[in-house]
């Protein structure tokens, strides 16, 4: 591929300078491929740096972080500090998405299970929402997102100390602090 | 007449003390600024930045619902976002131009030459040339694409003087402007798309000579313009998700023997194309 890049550089300079270096007495030929090897590197650090400054190729979970995946997302839960905002206590669970595969995958934030320890018994919360903003979209193969959800818990449940989620397989739990 | 010479005084004198005193007050080291008639001057922009401080938009939140400046999705959400892709390549082209014949005019002593110049008469109607093309693509119906495409080429060329009358004209270098559609297609293969593509256009060929009558040279522009018909094959490789380079081939049918091929970088507004499988 460089070659390519390169070659196509040495036949553009017959354009660029009217006659090219063939004709030009004044450019030495030593100096006219040192020029030329430098804009190919320019060209393909440009072309590095663009292209491999994306790409979600995997997660480096934080410490306490649960961890699950189906077969094109990796999903990563952690415990998050409450929000005076909200109007009552409510678990808040940073949640981020990796897409491993290379196509778009829907993502639909609604439709995860989140259930509650409350007082031994598995009770289901639902994402606060008053906007009604988390709707089903769409994230872009080999692309990440990062949202940030409290989730409501039944107004008998006074205090929320284990969460669980199901995404794709069995349920796992996570403790939360406090 | 004297009714006008004094209110031209007058004016004069209306803009003149100001002047004066602004400029005593300005020698005037020890006195009061207060009673200096300075003309003060103020932004007049103050509610305008007011209001500007007032959009900038202070993030309270960072928990879906009490966020104050995005909303759910927003910077990942790629709904609706089209897959465009935007390519900036490199070719050198086989270009024939012997079938052509230009047409311009030379300006010489306040006179118009005509100029006629036939491609077979250069010394090589086969022309290799060095371009660069841009291109806009958007994929559609998940791998079929549509896109425009500028380019713009030239060489070097010569050719016998030719002797008109009192003109003497040497070609010097052919240049090529184009444009048009390019319909195309991509089969995704691992890393790799395949691109059968077809370029429908035209362009403009420009033929630049050495003019000369007597001792007066001048550089002259002949000109014509031809239609494009190019199938191409291209291989595009994603050094990452949203970038790709290509290699690409392609022959004008219009011009048999006219070859097109090139290397491109293209930058993509959706990963793989937004390719429901890869």
């Amino acid at each position: 591929m460089p070659l390519c890049v390169c070659w196509f550089f040495g036949t553009g300079s017959s354009f660029f300078g009217s006659r090219g270096p063939r004709s030009s007495p004044n450019v030495s030929p030593v100096r006219a491929s040192k020029g030329r090897l430098a804009v190919c590197a320019s060209f393909l650090a440009a072309a590095w740096l663009v292209g491999c400054g994306g790409g979600y190729g995997g997660m480096v979970s934080e410490p306490g972080a649960l961890r699950l995946s189906d077969a094109c997302l990796d999903l990563e839960v952690t415990p998050r500090p409450f929000d005076a905002g909200l109007p009552r206590p409510m678990p808040v669970l940073g949640l981020r998405i990796g897409n491993r595969c290379a196509h778009p995958v829907a993502v639909d934030l609604r439709a995860l299970e989140v259930t509650a320890d409350v007082g031994g018994r598995l009770a289901p919360l639902r994402p606060y929402d008053p906007r009604g903003e988390l709707g089903a979209a769409l994230l872009d193969g080999r692309a990440t997102m990062e949202e940030r959800i409290a989730w409501e818990p039944p107004v008998t449940a006074e205090h929320v100390s284990r969460v669980c989620v199901r995404f794709g397989g069995a349920p796992a739990c996570l403790d939360l602090e406090g | 007449m004297g009714k006008v010479w004094l209110a031209v005084l007058l004016a004069a004198l209306g803009l003149a003390p100001g002047r004066a005193l602004a400029q005593g007050c300005g020698d005037d080291d020890s006195g009061s600024s207060d009673s200096c008639p300075v003309a003060w001057s103020y932004d007049d922009d103050d509610d305008s930045s007011g209001s500007s401080e007032e959009e900038v938009c202070v993030e309270t939140s960072d928990v879906v619902g009490l966020q104050r400046c995005r909303r759910f999705g927003r910077g990942w959400d790629v709904t609706g976002v089209p897959a465009l892709r935007l390519s900036l390549a490199g070719n050198a082209r086989r270009a024939r131009v012997g079938h052509l014949s230009f047409r311009g005019q030379a300006e010489h002593h306040n006179e118009t030459h005509a100029l006629g110049d036939a491609g077979r008469d250069l010394h090589d109607a086969d022309l290799l040339t060095g371009g660069l093309t841009a291109r806009l693509d958007l994929t559609i119906f998940d791998y079929v694409s549509v896109g425009g495409e500028v380019s713009f080429a030239g060489a070097s060329v010569s050719g016998a003087p030719r002797t008109d009358g009192a003109l003497v004209h040497t070609p010097t270098s052919v240049s090529f402007l184009g444009g048009g559609l390019v319909l195309g297609a991509g089969i995704p293969v691992d890393v790799f798309t395949i691109r059968p593509e077809l370029f429908l256009g035209g362009r403009a060929v420009l033929l630049s000579s050495e003019t000369r009558v007597g001792d007066c040279v001048e550089s002259t522009l002949s000109d014509t313009a031809e239609w494009v018909v190019e199938p191409r094959i291209a291989v595009e490789w994603f050094v990452g998700p949203w970038t790709g380079l290509s290699v690409f081939v392609g022959t004008n049918v219009l011009v048999p023997g006219e070859v097109n091929a090139g290397v491109q970088l293209s930058l993509h507004a959706r990963s793989y194309d937004a390719a429901p499988s890869r």
